[in-house]
């Protein structure tokens, strides 16, 4: 089978399979709505005189980190649930197909619980995204996909072990230090009304990190779905 | 001068933390070696190559 | 390693570090800006030299392992990163202990302290990957992607750490600034060295250990010894 063909197989297969449930997608958007309330509850903004531009950066990304774990955890426990492993390791093309296919359908997912996310804490928190929207959705984008590619090849592997639910978030967010940190400066800096020039650097050292780690992925998924 | 408890304590912790781990792999050492001979002593002929 | 070569480089080792503790305690002059705590430098960054070493015997053993699948490989990442932990663990003890007479605060976001606890974080999913594997093979080959993975992370993760912080605080830095005194980075130089054998020989100790448990679990294995 053509590799390309069949990375959008088998990310096919996982938005078709997510759009008839809509399991992982719920989950993640209630999650991520959930934090968002906790923290209104948590720091008064308006009472410490803080606005969105100051802690909103924060906030999106504790929000985007958490909800993309779960919709990372999710799409192999899924398959390991189904007994689908076996049958994605045997799947007749590279075993960089299946983790391409995996990574571009978990971007895509992370990326969808965002886009109903932040008009809510446009909401929530009163600030005005539309003025914003162009380098924040860059920069969400780009930080998001970083994200799932690094997320997507250990979610592989902690969903082989017993306490699955532990090890992703232990293994992922040290790793994924650099994506937040670049992530968080840039959105800072976006939502501040700062231009593109002056967080675009940060942007692209996302992009660098996205691209490394979907090729670590690629050449290392086989070993990891290994029987 | 009081920084000197400082200093105390900072190699203190350094040679504790090294001292433990060696104490640790002695112990490990030790409870792999009984392993063994309890395994040498169950094969027939009590030997193993 | 020769039994005759281990003990060798521990009388090695314990000369060097009786050696070094008096150029720290004795030979080095007082430092201009922070008195006598910074002599926590000398062991301090040794330590973090000697973690940053074994994540990156980590890195080339698990790539030997998934190449030849010979758990030799994988014994001698297992045991790196188990002194990686420990040796992170130094340098995050000897940091806050420094930062305290100095700045008056025991924990400092400080991009070195800061990328040394996002590693130890690495290291120790690493540790803890291994024991939630489901058998031998499954850790070894798990935990050889993560080592490998890992390792090229930690230069992206100093990296971005420093763009985080903006800046780099000097804090190696003795009379007027003018650079290390001869004396001082003789000192400092031995202190490596030391540390570097240091970790050689915690290497070899524990690789040791872990080669006998391979082979005792081999034999139970191909035995059947019951109990044991």
């Amino acid at each position: 089978m053509r590799a390309h063909s069949a990375t959008l197989t088998i990310c096919g297969k996982d938005l078709r399979q997510e759009l008839r449930t809509r399991e992982s997608f719920t989950s993640a958007f209630f999650f991520s709505l959930l934090i968002q309330i906790v923290f209104s509850f948590s720091f008064d903004f308006q009472s410490l005189g803080l606005g969105f531009e100051d802690v909103g950066a924060g906030i999106l990304w504790i929000t985007l980190t958490f909800s993309a774990i779960l919709s990372l955890q999710n799409s192999f426990l899924i398959e390991r649930e189904k007994n689908c492993l076996a049958g994605l390791a045997l799947c007749p093309c590279d075993p960089s197909a299946v983790f391409l296919g995996k990574f571009l359908a978990n971007s895509l997912f992370v990326l969808a619980v965002q886009v109903l996310i932040l008009p809510i804490a446009s909401l929530f928190f009163g600030y005005d995204l539309l003025r914003v929207l162009p380098g924040l959705c860059l920069v969400v984008t780009v930080n998001a996909v970083g994200f799932s590619a690094l997320g997507t090849l250990f979610a592989a592997i902690s969903v082989r072990t017993r306490r699955s639910e532990l090890l992703l978030p232990l293994l992922l967010l040290p790793a994924a230090t650099p994506v937040v940190i670049w992530g968080v400066k840039a959105t800072r800096l976006c939502l501040a009304g700062r231009p593109l020039d002056s967080y675009g650097y940060l942007v692209a050292l996302s992009a660098c990190f996205g691209v490394i780690f979907t090729v670590a992925g690629v050449l290392l998924f086989d070993y990891v779905m290994e029987e | 001068m009081k920084n000197l408890n400082y200093l105390f304590w900072a190699y203190t912790l350094i040679w504790i933390v090294l001292a433990g781990y060696l104490f640790s792999l002695s112990i490990r050492l030790r409870a792999i070696s009984s392993q063994i001979r309890r395994l040498k002593s169950r094969l027939p002929g009590g030997s193993e190559g | 390693m020769h039994r005759g070569l281990e003990l060798a480089l521990f009388f090695l080792v314990a000369a060097l570090m009786i050696l070094s503790l008096y150029c720290v305690f004795q030979v080095v002059p007082n430092e201009v800006t922070m008195g006598a705590v910074q002599r926590i430098f000398y062991f301090h960054v040794p330590s973090a030299w000697v973690a940053f070493l074994a994540f990156f015997v980590v890195f080339v053993s698990s790539m030997l392992y998934l190449a030849t699948r010979r758990l030799l490989w994988d014994v001698v990442a297992n045991a790196a990163a188990e002194l990686g932990v420990l040796f992170c663990g130094i340098v995050l003890f000897t940091g806050p202990i420094w930062a305290r007479p100095v700045w008056g605060t025991w924990w400092t976001w400080e991009a070195r302290l800061t990328t040394t606890l996002v590693l130890e974080m690495v290291f120790l999913a690493y540790l803890v990957l291994r024991t939630q594997a489901e058998n031998r093979a499954q850790a070894a080959r798990l935990s050889a992607v993560v080592g490998i993975v890992g390792f090229l992370d930690v230069p992206i993760i100093y990296y971005s750490v420093q763009i985080w912080r903006g800046h780099h605080p000097i804090v190696f830095k003795s009379s007027g600034g003018q650079g290390l005194e001869p004396i001082m980075l003789k000192t400092f130089m031995l202190c490596m060295t030391t540390f570097t054998l240091l970790f050689l020989l915690l290497l070899a100790m524990r690789i040791r250990l872990g080669l006998l448990q391979e082979w005792v679990a081999e034999l139970k294995e191909q035995d059947s010894i019951p109990g044991a």
